[in-house]
């Protein structure tokens, strides 16, 4: 039986709490990810996508409701214990790059490794096949301001992965990216998905890339307004459900 | 134009609020200094066409102030270049540019002068008594209306300074540059200079010439010269020596140590921008020092070459601090990136301890290399009595130390947010 690794109850997240634009984001989701699942949310501009995965990767806390890491819930977790939560078991990858401007990109990418005080050697090791399988050696020593946006995001991407996270949470990660490396990212991630039984998460606009997953989570409005499993359908079939999902939206506006 | 400008001061208040102090203390150094060097009791007579210590000193001051506006400006408007290059791609003209620049430092200075004017006139009785410590004289402060006209003449220079600073930067940059504020193109050495040698050289001439300022203790003029090529060994030393140094560190030993990785990344990015500041201090400390040598039967003269050291001392520091500040304002997003890397509060929070110790600390060894061996050759030969040169230590170590405290305090607040 698969092991939950993510769970959401009752998520809701107001910003702007008893203030005169007080606007809630998220509205009661409930949520459960299962071990080594490739998930992918869709949905439109402002539908609350990023709000949701910020909550479920702790970066933000949820204003009611839990959110359960392995079934520990995070409001329970101490402030080291997070940071260690988000050290060993997650990767993320952003559209921003979120590289360290005052640090080269073997920095950047070694950073969570010297965090996890991983031996210098092995680090080094690791931090140099990561860079290989990403096809960035060369930019190693230079520092992001020096690198073009897709280097960037390759480098944000070496350092989400190289610490072999259980989880990988990716907000656009391919919206900088041209499509050749748009592919060689779904490609890393796919096999890590398959191999290593990494968790994803991704947020995405592409049905392209969003095919590539096992379940579809359609956020609408702060709500999770549909779900669908890939189950035996071929990537094909899949990526036109998708699609349909995503034109009713704009197909709605003829009616 | 204006509009935008209030709203731009706003957005960026802590930024602002730096700025503003810069503009408020050179302008109460400045007018404090007139005061002083027209008084009675100095006796400066320049405008009668005399040139002695005290318009040496002043002049050299106001350079000092003028430096100090100058960096400060350079580093706000830098800060500028997406906010202009907005306006440039929405089709706004260079001259709309400059207005938006212009009234941004007009308001601040607007703000500032009179503040300024008023705090020096506050520090008038503190001025007197420490004056009349030292040398047992009383302060005359000058009347008339020749400081107050000097000190218009000089601020409105300044006005005109940052004026034609910031029209300079709108005019010479593409929206390219703008859009790319931050980035520097590299001028590469022949592969001739850039053998392994410079990496010793460097430090060599640095400390050497700081050894050879006893063998010039009774030339002040030839101990400027050897701070001079000092500084040239510092300019040196940090780049091909201490920068390469920390680039192998974080390639190497500190790969297994998180905290380490981080702050001494953000200590090497800091040291490529203090090494101005390093040689601000040298240099200032140098001149000021052989300056002084000599004077100490000249009761007067000597007081006004210590208060000028006790002046600009701590204002570098403080300009120092608020480009530290400001740059800490522009953290938020690393420290946001760390914490999603894993790291927790206590441990950002060490790393810009660890950070501003580095830092301050060797912007202080640094310059106290010189300070205090210029002050120890001074006294050896009797130039300057012990305590006073005790004193330039004390006030270099002391500026730099509460400096270095409020930064801590406002960076932590920064990480805290």
């Amino acid at each position: 039986m698969p092991q939950t690794v993510l769970e959401t109850k009752n998520l809701t997240k107001i910003y702007n709490l008893g203030q005169e634009n007080e606007f809630e984001a998220l509205h009661r989701i409930n949520f459960t990810a299962q071990a080594g699942e490739f998930l992918c949310i869709m949905g439109p501009s402002g539908s609350g996508k990023t709000t949701f995965i910020n909550n479920i990767s702790t970066i933000d806390f949820p204003t009611k409701g839990q959110v359960l890491i392995d079934g520990v819930e995070i409001h329970t977790m101490s402030s080291n214990e997070i940071g260690r939560f988000r050290s060993r078991t997650l990767g993320f990858v952003f559209q921003e790059f979120n590289l360290l401007g005052t640090h080269t990109i073997y920095e950047n990418i070694a950073m969570p490794l010297a965090l996890a005080k991983v031996k210098k050697n092995e680090a080094r090791q690791r931090v140099e096949t990561m860079a290989g399988q990403m096809g960035i050696q060369e930019i190693l020593h230079k520092y992001p301001r020096e690198c073009s946006g897709g280097q960037r995001q390759r480098g944000a991407i070496c350092r989400a992965l190289v610490m072999n996270p259980k989880i990988i949470i990716a907000d656009e990660p391919t919206g900088n990216l041209d499509r050749r490396s748009a592919n060689e990212f779904l490609e890393l991630v796919d096999k890590l998905n398959r191999e290593q039984a990494v968790t994803i998460i991704m947020v995405t606009h592409d049905p392209l890339i969003a095919s590539y997953s096992s379940r579809l989570v359609y956020i609408k409005d702060g709500i999770i307004e549909q779900t669908i499993e890939k189950g035996q359908m071929g990537q094909k079939e899949y990526f036109w459900r998708i699609t349909e999902i995503n034109a009713s939206e704009s197909k709605n506006m003829f009616v | 134009m204006f509009k935008e400008a209030v709203q731009s001061l706003r957005k960026d208040l802590d930024r602002a609020v730096c700025y503003w102090m810069v503009f408020v203390l050179s302008s109460m150094f400045m007018y404090l200094f007139f005061h002083v060097s027209l008084s009675e009791t100095v006796g400066v007579t320049y405008i009668y066409g005399k040139n002695d210590l005290p318009t040496f000193l002043t002049t050299f001051d106001v350079i000092v102030c003028m430096i100090v506006i100058f960096m400060a400006n350079d580093f706000y408007v830098k800060k500028k270049s997406n906010e202009l290059a907005v306006i440039l791609m929405c089709g706004g003209t260079y001259l709309q540019l400059t207005q938006f620049l212009i009234s941004q430092t007009g308001i601040l200075m607007a703000l500032s002068i009179p503040v300024g004017v008023a705090a020096g006139r506050l520090c008038f009785p503190l001025l007197s008594f420490v004056f009349h410590y030292m040398t047992g004289q009383e302060l005359l402060m000058a009347s008339g209306s020749q400081p107050m006209i000097l000190s218009a003449c000089i601020i409105g220079f300044e006005v005109f300074w940052c004026t034609f600073v910031n029209l300079g930067y709108s005019y010479r940059n593409s929206i390219y540059n703008l859009l790319h504020g931050e980035q520097k193109i590299k001028m590469q050495l022949p592969r001739f200079f850039a053998v392994k040698i410079l990496r010793y050289f460097y430090p060599a001439l640095y400390l050497g010439c700081a050894v050879l300022l006893y063998f010039c203790g009774r030339e002040p003029e030839k101990m400027i010269m050897l701070g001079v090529a000092g500084l040239l060994g510092l300019c040196g030393t940090i780049d091909k020596a201490v920068i390469p140094w920390l680039e192998r560190g974080s390639m190497d030993k500190w790969l297994e140590d998180g905290e380490k990785l981080v702050y001494m990344g953000f200590f090497r990015e800091d040291l490529k921008m203090a090494k101005l500041y390093i040689i601000m201090f040298i240099a200032t400390s140098d001149i000021l020092c052989c300056l002084t040598a000599g004077m100490i039967h000249k009761g007067s003269e000597f007081a006004l070459c210590l208060l000028s050291f006790f002046s600009m001392i701590p204002l570098l520091g403080i300009s120092l601090m608020f480009r530290f500040a400001s740059e800490a304002a522009g953290r938020k997003n690393q420290f946001s990136i760390l914490k999603k890397i894993g790291y927790t509060e206590g441990q950002i929070r060490k790393i810009v301890q660890k950070e501003l110790f580095w830092l301050y600390g060797t912007i202080m060894a640094a310059s106290l290399i010189y300070i205090l061996n210029i002050a120890a050759a001074l006294c050896i030969h009797k130039l300057i009595p012990v305590a006073a040169g005790g004193s330039l230590a004390v006030t270099f170590v002391v500026s730099l130390t509460i400096c270095g405290l409020i930064n801590y305090r406002y960076n932590c607040a920064n990480e805290v947010q």
